[in-house]
């Protein structure tokens, strides 16, 4: 994002002013990423229905631009959160039970492979992995959305606001509309089952490869 | 290794996961953007409209305020407005009836209000409309402490007795009127009310006889019953009712005739000159049935110049009695065996004075009766009416049956005045010969007794009086009114069409008398300075023969 770049809130006021041009430039700016967020808190067995949250997020952008008022959230926050809400809504309608307790079934710390399966993985750091460093990182990446599916919906949605989408703690907890510390704690539940279920994953790769 | 090292490898896994990449389908995108672009074009004109922008505000106002439950709260604030705006100071309405209290309670409080207006009052209550100018200031302060004590029920109304009894003398003219509204405010009450239940055992007796019978009951029964209710009354002639019950039912309790007709008129709850009671008491209607007619319609009549308090207590009794009007005949379809049982027991319980002042009371009440027995109950404002007129009828008869029949009278003036009097013929007036006199007295002989008003002359009088009146004319108004209708000799005319059987007399150039035969009725129309009078007999058809071939052999 370029920093000559007008901010969200700017071009979504311009927007409702009836700048149409301003919402195509929000429209790149964030449809990558609500799409992506929006698919993977959908799951693989509702993959189906993201096109529809998709549009029916930005629908909403677009109705409520008179009334938006950016009251201490910025507009990413805002988007994010008309996206949470509904996938909750279509989740509510295909008959799943949402639960709102992130700490459901979670009694005590989750079990934790031991460190040195993590001594195995390569160096994060890489940024055009190539070669065997690059398959490593995709078959990673596939065992990391089959663990996150396991994550409740809220430890789930904190998971990809904060690691993928880059939100703040704060921001986090204004798009999920709960406190600071509940956002943390949703966060540091959804890191450690995932730290189980991928140090599961890599402990094969300790006793001599991956699996 | 800790964890901030394992998040960093989780967000790597997660960057290189498989949807990294995914993107929304275009058509997806295509739309979205459709959508916004539309949007963004309706905006446009918005903005630039603030007139709109205001219609749409009020638009929003009236949507809002259409929603039920702001609707139904405005409409109470509306409402509640309303009726605080109505009754702004304003006193709150004392007519207004209240709930009906037990019977047992209103059997105790009753006595202020409704037996002041229905029960038989004192006679020192009969000037509650028209009080004496010379009323002594302890007795309107009696007065006073009665009425007020009658309205004590009524909220905001009550009187401290100390009040009451140190209340100066107020005018009797101010006082009246006050009374007189009082008066009609206690005697409403009752209407609203239910009505009490008898209190007495006698009461209940007298409501039962009054009330259960029928025309179609057997004599004997009734008669049974009326004996037992007359032995009642007579021996506890001056027992009050316990409870306010409607004079309708109070009449037959029959206090006894002599202080019932001692009562004063105005009073007519209870007082005795309620046909019903005197009716059962002297015998006449041995059959209860027309009891509640002759009740209502005798206290109506007697109550319809008295006071506000006596109207009302009629209205009271013809709503609650409301007979038919056909069970009036009933008294005189009562066996005569009957009359004469009921005759018999009460010339064996009253003493002689008494029975004559009965016997008296009996023949006014009569006339009265006959006055009462016209109206219907059911029908109040034409009720009134026929009332006034068969009491006026009433009140004239006795005066006119003593006045001398037309004839007589007639003759009389004739010889005291000779001179004065004269016939009108065809050629004009001429003094009257002794052959009509004779004919007048045979005219007097033949009618005696026979004569009875048929109401006064002049503009009552139907199209062959108002001709008769015409010719009453004088001499020269008769000329031209005849020569302009027919155009031939009035005279002629006259002496061969009226003078058989008409004659007028003058009374000092005027004409003041036509007597007239026609078949078998001989009419008279007088004109006085005090009115005219119509007088008719009927007469045998050989009599009025006679008269007319008398006449003929007079001179035209």
């Amino acid at each position: 994002m370029a920093t000559s770049d007008p901010s969200d809130d700017a071009l979504m006021k311009a927007y409702a002013a009836g700048d149409a041009a301003a919402f195509e430039q929000l429209y790149r700016r964030h449809q990558v990423a609500l799409y992506r967020f929006v698919r993977r808190l959908l799951g693989a067995k509702l993959s189906a229905q993201t096109d529809e949250v998709f549009q029916d997020t930005w629908l909403r952008v677009v109705n409520a631009r008179e009334r938006w008022e950016p009251q201490g959230a910025t507009f990413r926050t805002w988007l994010f959160t008309l996206a949470h809400h509904r996938v909750i809504d279509l989740l509510r309608r295909s008959g799943r039970e949402i639960s709102v307790d992130a700490f459901e079934g979670d009694g005590d710390e989750p079990w934790q492979p031991d460190a040195a399966a993590w001594q195995h993985w390569p160096a994060p750091a890489g940024a055009a992995p190539q070669g065997d460093e690059l398959a490593f990182w995709r078959r990673a990446g596939e065992k990391l959305l089959d663990c996150l599916e396991q994550l409740p919906l809220p430890q789930r949605s904190a998971f990809l606001l904060h690691h993928d989408d880059g939100l703040t703690l704060d921001e986090v907890a204004h798009a999920l509309e709960v406190g600071f510390e509940t956002a943390k704690t949703r966060l540091r539940y959804a890191m450690s089952k995932l730290r189980t279920c991928m140090g599961a994953y890599l402990e094969p790769i300790a006793g001599g490869g991956l699996r | 290794m800790n964890d901030a090292e394992r998040d960093a490898w989780l967000r790597e896994a997660l960057r290189h996961a498989p949807d990294s990449g995914a993107l929304p389908p275009s058509g997806v995108s295509e739309a979205i953007l459709a959508e916004a672009r539309a949007a963004a074009r309706s905006a446009a004109p918005r903005r630039v409209a603030p007139r709109a922008a205001r219609a749409n505000a009020f638009a929003a106002l009236w949507a809002w305020l259409a929603q039920p439950p702001v609707a139904a709260g405005f409409a109470s604030v509306m409402a509640a407005t309303l009726v605080g705006l109505m009754w702004w100071d304003q006193p709150m309405d004392q007519t207004i009836a209240r709930a009906p209290a037990p019977v047992s309670d209103r059997a105790g409080s009753m006595p202020t209000g409704s037996m002041q207006a229905n029960s038989a009052r004192p006679p020192s209550t009969q000037p509650i409309v028209a009080e004496p100018g010379s009323t002594s200031a302890g007795a309107m302060a009696s007065s006073e402490t009665r009425r007020r004590s009658s309205a004590a029920d009524t909220p905001g109304r009550a009187v401290d007795a100390k009040e009451v009894a140190a209340a100066p003398a107020i005018p009797p003219t101010l006082k009246n009127d006050e009374r007189a509204s009082e008066g009609k405010l206690q005697a409403k009450r009752p209407s609203d009310a239910p009505a009490p239940f008898p209190a007495s055992e006698q009461q209940r007796e007298s409501e039962k006889a009054t009330v259960t019978v029928s025309p179609g009951r057997e004599a004997a029964k009734k008669e049974a019953d009326l004996d037992g209710l007359r032995a009642d009354a007579m021996t506890q002639p001056s027992a009050p009712p316990a409870a306010p019950a409607p004079m309708l039912r109070q009449a037959p309790s029959a206090q006894p005739e002599a202080t019932a007709a001692a009562k004063p008129a105005a009073v007519v709850g209870a007082a005795a000159p309620a046909p019903a009671a005197r009716m059962q008491s002297s015998g006449i209607a041995a059959a209860p049935a027309p009891a509640a007619p002759f009740q209502g319609s005798g206290i109506t009549s007697e109550t319809s110049d008295a006071s506000p308090a006596g109207r009302a207590d009629a209205s009271l009794a013809k709503s609650a009695a409301a007979p038919p009007r056909a069970a009036a005949p009933a008294r005189d379809a009562a066996p005569p065996s009957a009359r004469n049982a009921n005759d018999a027991v009460q010339d064996a319980l009253t003493s002689p004075a008494e029975r004559v002042q009965r016997q008296r009371a009996l023949a006014d009440s009569r006339d009265k009766d006959v006055a009462a027995l016209a109206p219907a109950p059911s029908a109040p404002a034409p009720f009134r009416n026929e009332i006034a007129r068969s009491r006026a009828d009433a009140a004239t008869r006795p005066a006119t049956a003593a006045k001398s029949a037309p004839p007589s009278s007639v003759i009389a003036a004739i010889a005291a005045e000779p001179d004065r009097w004269s016939r009108q013929t065809a050629a004009g007036d001429v003094a009257l010969e002794p052959g009509w006199r004779r004919w007048l007295a045979e005219l007097d002989a033949a009618t005696s007794g026979r004569w009875r008003s048929t109401g006064p002359g002049g503009a009552a009088a139907d199209s062959n009086d108002r001709a008769a009146a015409n010719r009453l004319g004088t001499p020269t108004d008769r000329a031209s009114r005849a020569d302009a209708a027919t155009g031939a000799d009035p005279a002629r005319d006259r002496a061969t069409s009226d003078r058989p059987t008409t004659l007028r007399l003058v009374d000092a150039n005027r004409a003041a008398v036509v007597i007239r035969v026609d078949g078998a009725t001989v009419h008279v129309d007088t004109t006085s300075q005090s009115g005219a009078e119509r007088w008719q007999a009927t007469l045998d058809p050989a009599a009025t023969d006679a008269l007319r071939s008398a006449a003929r052999r007079l001179p035209p």
